[in-house]
């Protein structure tokens, strides 16, 4: 198999978080494991076969990308939590970081939850652009749509129904501050240190070779 | 701002005791709804007096623009959604001119059950509808992957199934199939059936004479 599923069960015992909700957010998360697994090695056997001008290549095809990011995606959120958060220290090179994109730090957390009080499911991602080392706060209306292209994931907060409706209900905002409170920021820190910033645009380059 | 209210939330009283769904998520669900249909009142409000101050070129009016199907789909589609629903099921009748229809299209009226059903159990959050294609008739099994995405244009739906995981998740867990068979039987179908009777009122197309309606389809 090429991808196997993640343990998260230490996320057990998640503060304002049940374990029922946890253990059915798991199972969602094998499903797009087992499923992108099983996509791949369809997709290899139809180009195996010569049978990618069929209908159904194209569709297992366009399909690909949801079940990827949806395990990949679930990872992220999860690994970005912990039993044992802490908040981010006000000397680390991501507080800076966000303190320079976004003014302050309160105004990227307030843009932040913002964005994941918006309405309609989706996935709410602090990502970086690798050409300007910039930070965004961004909108995946799917797991396939909206996420910018070559960025790299800094903080993911999964806000489908199934994240928060058996423990909170309605209440999102109440949702989404139990996730403010549980981030793991030792992770995302580690994530944005190992983010490589490509120091100038890409549009010089090819200038100058032409 | 004043906000118009042109549309009210509908009353669904109906439903509140639904065999196979508690009052907590049927309560839910209907709290959802009426989001739908503030949020199409307030963005309908908001985009005539931007355009009426001259505004309708910036960014902002242009997404709340793009943005209205989706609340109005979504106050729409749960609309049909309850109101096809009834806590007093009984089986479509078999001598119905859905019954026909149905059979027409899809062959034994288990086919078109297993199609229905099949569409449900799709992986990803949806809706599926048995929608009827004005211009000839002919009934489909359609799959949204929003409110606002996969309607076949110029159809009108019959019956509406929510597969959004608030429909299911607070009774029914992962279980999908456990839900889609809780929706079956609760499906009143003789909403379904007026719905159908609607369309054919409209635009009557001869129901149980298959062959001539194809043959006029093609011609057209």
């Amino acid at each position: 198999m090429l991808y196997q599923a993640k343990s998260f069960e230490h996320l057990k015992g998640l503060r304002d978080f049940s374990d029922q909700l946890l253990q059915n957010h798991l199972a969602l998360y094998r499903g797009y494991v087992k499923n992108t697994n099983q996509l791949a090695t369809i997709l290899l056997n139809k180009v195996k076969l010569w049978k990618t001008g069929t209908m159904e290549y194209a569709e297992l095809k366009r399909r690909f990308g949801w079940e990827f990011n949806g395990m990949r995606l679930h990872e992220l959120y999860f690994e970005n939590l912990t039993k044992r958060s802490l908040s981010l220290k006000k000397q680390s090179p991501l507080y800076e970081k966000l303190r320079q994109d976004f003014g302050q730090f309160s105004t990227w957390e307030r843009g932040f939850m913002g964005v994941g009080g918006m309405r309609g499911i989706g996935w709410v991602v602090l990502t970086r652009d690798p050409l300007t080392g910039r930070l965004f706060n961004v909108w995946m209306d799917e797991h396939d749509a909206g996420f910018l292209v070559g960025s790299t994931p800094l903080l993911v907060l999964d806000v489908f129904e199934h994240a928060y409706l058996q423990d909170f209900g309605m209440s999102r905002t109440a949702y989404v501050q139990a996730f403010m409170k549980a981030i793991n920021w030792p992770v995302v820190e580690e994530r944005f240190n190992a983010s490589n910033y490509i120091p100038g645009p890409v549009v010089e380059v090819r200038r100058r070779a032409s | 701002m004043i906000v118009m209210k042109e549309y009210s939330p509908k009353v669904f009283d109906h439903i509140s005791q639904l065999p196979g769904f508690s009052e907590q998520s049927v309560r839910t669900h209907l709290v959802l709804y009426e989001g739908y249909v503030n949020n199409t009142n307030l963005l309908a409000e908001m985009m005539r007096e931007w355009l009426a101050v001259g505004k309708s070129g910036t960014i902002e009016w242009a997404e709340m623009k793009r943005r209205f199907a989706w609340e109005f789909n979504g106050m729409r589609l749960h609309e049909y959604y309850f109101e096809n629903l009834t806590a007093t099921a009984t089986a479509l009748d078999r001598q119905s001119q859905l019954y026909t229809k149905i059979e027409e299209d899809f062959g034994p009226y288990e086919l078109w059950e297993r199609g229905f059903k099949g569409t449900g159990g799709m992986r990803g959050i949806g809706w599926v509808i048995l929608a009827y294609d004005v211009q000839t008739g002919r009934l489909f099994n359609v799959w949204l992957g929003e409110h606002d995405t996969g309607l076949l244009v110029d159809t009108r739906p019959l019956l509406v199934m929510d597969l959004f995981e608030h429909a299911f998740l607070l009774d029914y867990g992962l279980k999908r199939k456990d839900y889609e068979e809780a929706f079956f039987n609760v499906i009143d179908w003789g909403r379904v059936e007026k719905r159908l009777e609607a369309c054919l009122k409209d635009q009557p197309i001869v129901v149980g004479e298959k062959r001539r309606r194809r043959a006029t389809d093609f011609h057209n």
